[in-house]
């Protein structure tokens, strides 16, 4: 009888084994560095940020290093683990994940469904464009990643109406000093962004955004995730639909 | 007399795990089959977003781009049959016409540097990506509610429970074009 029920639930195990189609990490916290590319010091200031970020919009910053996405396409692998893991409250999405795969030279922001009017594609391309790729290109991924989050928070405090200490003590020399006009324009659309809120008319958005506008969270009520003290109390369950954009260096 | 409330204990048993069994049978159908109703819902939206884009890219490009006449044409046409289209199966096929055409208006001004120096242009092109990777996204998440209504469909008993539920079509998968994985022939 004994040895039935092992063959049985040997037999379902693997049957679950194999309907996995990726080898998708499980999550240790807001930062997960499993291609070891990251200093300590960069987890330590990433964690807080997270943390900041969560405890007073409610909202979760993800960090993945992973060596490679494949089979999947990192376009793919980010949409199916950003479900896995339930980044960002359930209902509201409002989980945004920084992916990097670091064989396949090939970066990723993938943005909840709730964060969408927040970080919308074009200036997600532009925060891996002008706040990424120069740095990792020279291997700086503690650097580029860094700025990345520092700009994500800030849209991220934009839109809920807070502000987020921890991004300020992130300042990063630009790799190249060229200041150049798409630089320019890229800060003038971040500040326009985060000014006029009116700004998100002019944009067209999915109708699936319900956590858009408005919303004001009194800080540190983050839904049963999170707390006070700022520790990782796991993902709330949230949803992307592939919001974002994509990077390769 | 103790045999009978025995045996009609078991009766009242049995009703109620059948009765049951039959009403979440019933109920089932309708529940997949909304799910992927809310699933098409999804995809369509970010296909208006896209179409939303057209003209927008169409201005912007125009200028450049004055040997794609046809391709300009062929896309504002392509829009308007969006509108038109009726059934699911005739908004996929447009929908994947659309594909085509757009990553070949894409590809094309590739060979415009003017082009791809233009801002506008990369914050179109980069908000067309994101719309493409969207796109895919809601289309995997409603052929996998189609699968899994699909599947119900055919077992044994989901079969007849369907056709009570008057759901007893299939429904359409949303595959991609045949060409999509093809790179689009660029003749100048």
């Amino acid at each position: 009888m004994k040895k039935i029920f092992i063959a049985l639930s040997l037999f379902i195990f693997t049957g679950i084994g194999l309907c996995e189609e990726a080898d998708f990490p499980n999550y240790v916290g807001y930062v997960n560095d499993y291609a070891d590319i990251l200093s300590a010091e960069t987890k330590y200031k990433l964690t807080a940020l997270s943390a900041e970020i969560e405890n007073k919009t409610a909202g979760q910053l993800a960090v993945l290093t992973i060596d490679t996405a494949s089979p999947l396409d990192i376009e793919t692998y980010a949409v199916k683990l950003f479900e896995k893991w339930g980044i960002g409250q359930k209902g509201k999405n409002n989980g945004v994940l920084i992916l990097i795969a670091v064989k396949d030279r090939a970066v990723r922001i993938e943005v909840g469904y709730g964060l969408e009017g927040a970080i919308p594609d074009a200036l997600a391309n532009n925060v891996i464009e002008k706040s990424m790729v120069p740095f990792f290109k020279n291997g700086d991924y503690d650097a580029g990643v860094l700025q990345a989050a520092a700009v994500i928070s800030k849209l991220i405090a934009g839109e809920y109406n807070v502000n987020i200490s921890e991004s300020d003590s992130i300042k990063i020399e630009a790799p190249s000093k060229r200041f150049s006009i798409s630089d320019f324009l890229f800060l003038i659309l971040v500040i326009i962004m985060l000014v006029s809120r009116s700004f998100f008319w002019f944009l067209p958005m999915s109708g699936r955004r319900k956590g858009r506008g408005g919303y004001w969270y009194p800080g540190g009520f983050g839904g049963g995730s999170g707390g006070f003290g700022g520790g990782f109390g796991g993902f709330g369950g949230g949803f992307s639909g592939g919001g974002g954009a994509s990077g390769r260096w | 007399m103790k045999k009978i409330w025995i045996v009609l204990l078991v009766i009242v048993g049995v009703v109620i795990v059948f009765g049951g069994m039959v009403i979440a049978g019933l109920n089932k159908p309708v529940i997949l089959d909304e799910q992927v109703n809310n699933s098409w819902a999804q995809v369509e939206n970010q296909l208006q977003r896209r179409n939303d884009l057209i003209p927008n890219l169409v201005s912007t490009v125009r200028g450049y781009m004055e040997h794609e006449r046809d391709t300009f044409e062929k896309i504002t046409e392509l829009r308007s049959q969006w509108a038109k289209a009726g059934t699911t199966q005739e908004k996929i096929q447009t929908a994947n016409a659309i594909t085509d055409t757009l990553s070949k208006i894409l590809l094309v001004s590739e060979n415009y540097p003017e082009l791809k120096a233009n801002e506008n242009f990369l914050t179109l092109q980069a908000q067309l990506e994101g719309t493409e990777n969207r796109i895919a996204v809601e289309r995997m998440r409603y052929n996998d509610a189609v699968k899994t209504f699909n599947a119900y469909q055919r077992t044994i008993f989901g079969s007849v429970f369907c056709s009570l539920r008057g759901l007893g079509q299939p429904r359409v998968y949303f595959k991609a074009a045949e060409g999509a994985k093809e790179v689009p022939k660029v003749t100048f």
